[in-house]
């Protein structure tokens, strides 16, 4: 069973064709990452994926479910969660109130006004849960805002995780990041994926992190897809090297 | 955790103590009512403003509603003056309830907009409904003492004070267990982002709505109360310019703080007191300047201005 399916999937801006007939094949437990240079499509792909616009043209299926109808609500429920390319938090809670609002929100609690003191308990432990995850305990109780911009970025990968995704995308998680936070985040992903076995497609620039964590590459080039693969296929592919790796090699 | 038990205590021994203390900061108790009605309506904005992130500029209208409630149920329903605020917050309420879906898909100046554009559209009802409303004129009628069994509480002026902080500590009460659920960490989150709390699955104007309705309820407690202070109730009470004084109250003492716009209620009406006895056409000037400096070098209010020093030292 393939977690995510895209057919024929095409979104037009005006006189733009942002993506244009773009097959993708995803499978479960798999780390994926996505490149291209800039304009090649990537962030219209993460935005159809999580639903923050439809498509055009084409169908999504995710967990042989079609969900090109779906709200981006319906598809955070569906298990699709994602962090965006700037950071999307809530700046002046606590690191540990924001991530008990995702929780509350997952769990369906977030209209309760009257909740009892053993769900608020088990509501604190998945936190504390979150926390120990992310590595985050010893900053639960400081504002988002006065965090370090890396330890903000971990935060929303956090929040996401809340949400207990079935995929976690996760719009270029090491945007704006020096070496060690860059590689805190790298540990963070392949943390995620070993030990909680969760799927993730993440966009990425810095090509030692896409080469090192990815099990599957997908190149982007001007809307469409030029190459899927391992990373050992996307090195030697004469595609990809003409078209996005030349300049580097 | 323990210091937020100090602060409510502090306020509430404050609050139950007034008419001992108040004369001899020169204060009389009937203003100390005022400032405790106007509290709890620019409280009941607040959870829309300082909590959810959504500017309201219209709610006199769910104020001046419960005012209405209240008074034509004491003149044609009933002699029960608490069942006439029962009536008038409902009619608040409802009113808010109804006109929620209006609103609720507008963000910033748009929802602000909308919000005093519905507000006025009940103005101009109470002010042209001439045979229902009084019109202009307003109505009169008398609040009636409390009946138990064969106890008389006569609502005369402390009396009434006490009545009104009952009611008070009942909306204070409903708003503060709201903020601290799950409820009230909804609301923040969107006031924080919206766009984020959207992605975590939230139907934001659901909850925006919920505010709303909840805000309308308690600001039709605080006009039911006005009502009953005044004897009286007027189109005023629904205009614009009444939704702008819970708007600066809300501001002055800071919207971040539950306890906020009390300050700035006490602050509004003591310089309205204070100020306007040596300067009686322009006490208004005052807090214009008084607002200005105060949203250009203390967003956060007076409270705010307390919890940085009380912070860093």
């Amino acid at each position: 069973m393939s977690l995510l399916r895209l057919k024929n999937v095409s979104r037009v801006f005006g006189r733009l064709t942002a993506l244009q007939d773009v097959d993708l094949e995803m499978e479960e437990g798999k780390v994926y990452a996505m490149i291209g240079p800039n304009g090649a499509g990537k962030t219209t792909l993460f935005n159809l994926i999580s639903g923050f616009f439809p498509a055009t043209t084409g169908e999504i299926w995710f967990e042989d479910k079609p969900i090109n109808g779906f709200t981006p609500e319906q598809r955070v429920a569906a298990g699709l969660v994602r962090t965006f390319q700037i950071t999307e938090v809530f700046p002046e809670l606590s690191v540990a109130e924001n991530i008990r609002i995702g929780v509350e929100a997952q769990e369906n609690h977030s209209a309760h006004v009257w909740p009892g003191a053993q769900l608020m308990r088990q509501v604190n432990g998945r936190v504390d849960e979150l926390l120990a995850i992310t590595g985050l305990t010893q900053q639960a109780y400081r504002a988002v805002s006065e965090l370090a911009h890396g330890d903000q970025r971990v935060v929303e990968v956090a929040i996401a995780l809340s949400m207990k995704p079935k995929l976690l995308l996760l719009d270029e998680p090491t945007a704006g990041m020096g070496r060690s936070e860059a590689g805190r985040m790298v540990d963070l992903i392949r943390t995620l994926n070993d030990k909680q076995h969760l799927s993730i497609l993440f966009v990425e620039h810095d090509m030692d992190i896409v080469f090192g964590v990815a099990d599957r590459i997908v190149v982007l080039n001007f809307g469409k897809i030029l190459a899927t693969g391992t990373p050992k296929d996307i090195a030697q592919n004469p595609a990809v090297q003409a078209a996005y790796l030349g300049d580097a090699a | 955790m323990s210091r937020r038990v100090y602060v409510n205590a502090a306020v509430w021994i404050l609050l139950l103590t007034v008419p001992l203390w108040f004369p001899w900061v020169g204060g009389y108790t009937s203003l100390a009512t005022r400032v405790v009605i106007y509290a709890l309506g620019a409280m009941a904005l607040n959870l829309l403003l300082g909590f959810t992130g959504c500017m309201s500029f219209g709610q006199a209208a769910y104020f001046g509603l419960g005012g209405y409630g209240t008074g034509l149920a004491l003149i044609h329903l009933t002699n029960s003056t608490v069942l006439a605020v029962v009536l008038g917050t409902a009619l608040g309420g409802a009113a808010a309830f109804i006109v929620g879906p209006l609103i609720m898909h507008r963000r910033g100046i748009y929802f602000a907009m909308i919000t005093v554009a519905v507000g006025q559209i009940f103005y101009f009802i109470a002010e042209r409904w001439n045979s229902f409303t009084g019109g202009e004129d307003g109505l009169t009628f008398t609040r009636q003492p409390i009946h138990f069994g064969t106890v008389v509480i006569p609502l005369d002026t402390v009396w009434f004070y006490y009545f009104v902080l009952f009611f008070f500590a009942v909306g204070a009460a409903v708003m503060g267990l709201l903020l601290n659920a799950p409820l009230g960490h909804t609301w923040v989150a969107i006031r924080e982002n919206r766009r984020r709390a959207t992605f975590l699955g939230i139907h934001v104007e659901r909850y925006v709505w919920a505010s709303f309705a909840i805000a309308g309820l308690i600001a039709g407690l605080a006009g039911s109360l006005n009502a009953l202070q005044n004897n009286f109730i007027s189109p005023a009470n629904l205009f614009w310019i009444e939704s702008g004084n819970f708007v600066i109250m809300a501001v002055l003492g800071g919207m971040r703080s539950f306890w906020g716009p009390l300050i700035g209620s006490i602050i509004l009406f003591g310089i309205q007191d204070y100020v306007s006895s040596y300067f009686p056409n322009n006490w208004e000037l005052v807090i214009g300047v008084l607002f200005i400096i105060v949203v250009i070098f203390f967003p956060n209010g007076v409270l705010g201005i307390i919890r940085q020093r009380t912070k860093s030292a």
